[in-house]
């Protein structure tokens, strides 16, 4: 990834508003940059800081960036490591199945 | 390494269940340990094809879902249920068919990150060489997971007006899914189609190889999904047409 490419990166990060997670519908819809970014992590499932800075192809410093805009917008977030951090991507539970609560009842009955 | 495949399609009824056991019987018979995973939770079916009863499904993937078990603890090996030696495992994680559970996943929901974790827990503890995951037609969260995180998606389609539509869909969400290889496959074409022309219109329409054609088959429509095409007939054109379709998963 180059400069000009990590500084749209940048650019597309600050037009996200703050999330409490994200589900895989709405990366889609991402722009393309943090797009591949997203799809990149899913497909990790678990990553390190060192793993976004090889894929990032940047500094150490622009990667730590990166990692804690993430963190804080709420696209991922850290879990338990042995020695190093490790970060997941925050997805959203799945709800996109609702259906009027009687329909349930009446098949729980 | 092992491989994630993905077999979908935008809508339902174009053989998706039947393909991916077809899939796990040739790559099992090649001598592969092979996972396939029911994430058809809304209308799971695929155990049909296994033979399997109730009373060998202990867990589900539900159960995995609701933190009652580990993903691996769902897994049933099938390969005995297949009642043809294979040289590799055919494992199936089914979907409950319970109605109540059925009712409680679609009302309350569940984390979809759970799923990629058990994908990778069930590559991991069951050392399996493909992992084939059986989705629910359509486009919903888990089934944009289980495309995103594939190394190969399976799309299969109808030649039917509906099917070309949302292909086309399903085709532009997955590439921006950066999804590394993908498929199509048209099947229950009918008999007075020219296959050829089938194959490079439906090509052409999405920039994407196709990689099997099955016309319509009375022998299929007979089988009934009470069992795994290829290995009722072996010599039959059909399963020619499915090996090939593996051999492009295995390429």
């Amino acid at each position: 990834m180059d400069q000009d490419v990590f500084a749209q990166l940048l650019i597309e990060l600050a037009s996200l508003p703050d999330m409490d997670g994200v589900s895989m519908s709405e990366i889609v819809f991402l722009p393309e940059h943090l797009r591949a970014l997203m799809n990149w992590m899913v497909r990790e499932n678990s990553f390190q800081f060192d793993n976004v800075a090889v894929f990032l192809k940047q500094n150490e410093e622009n990667s730590r960036l990166i990692l804690d805009i993430l963190v804080t917008k709420g696209l991922i977030e850290e879990v338990k490591g042995d020695d190093q951090e490790v970060y997941q991507i925050h997805l959203k539970v799945s709800r996109n199945y609702r259906v009027p609560k009687d329909i349930w009842k009446v098949i729980d009955d | 390494m092992s491989k994630i495949i993905s077999i979908h399609s935008f809508r339902g009824g174009t053989g998706k269940s039947n393909t991916t056991a077809n899939m796990s019987a040739i790559l099992a018979a090649q001598g592969q340990r092979v996972g396939v995973v029911d994430t058809d939770v809304q209308s799971p079916g695929i155990h049909v094809l296994y033979g399997l009863d109730d009373s060998q499904m202990v867990h589900s993937l539900n159960d995995y879902l609701w933190g009652k078990c580990g993903i691996t603890d769902t897994a049933i090996d099938v390969t005995k249920n297949l009642k043809v030696p294979l040289s590799g495992r055919v494992f199936l994680i089914p979907s409950s068919i319970k109605a109540g559970e059925i009712a409680r996943v679609l009302r309350e929901g569940y984390d979809v990150g759970l799923l990629n974790d058990g994908f990778q827990d069930l590559l991991d503890g069951l050392k399996l060489d493909t992992l084939l995951i059986d989705t629910h037609p359509g486009l919903n969260e888990e089934t944009l997971l289980s495309i995103a995180i594939s190394d190969i998606l399976v799309i299969i389609m109808r030649p039917d007006q509906q099917d070309y539509q949302g292909t086309g869909v399903t085709v532009e969400i997955a590439r921006k899914l950066g999804v590394p290889s993908m498929f199509l496959v048209v099947n229950k074409v009918p008999q007075a189609f020219d296959i050829k022309e089938v194959k490079e219109r439906v090509e052409r329409i999405y920039n994407c190889t196709v990689a099997a054609v099955f016309p319509h088959s009375e022998e299929m429509m007979t089988l009934a999904s009470a069992g795994i095409f290829s290995l009722h007939y072996p010599d039959h054109p059909f399963t020619a047409i499915y090996k090939q379709l593996a051999a492009y998963l295995t390429a």
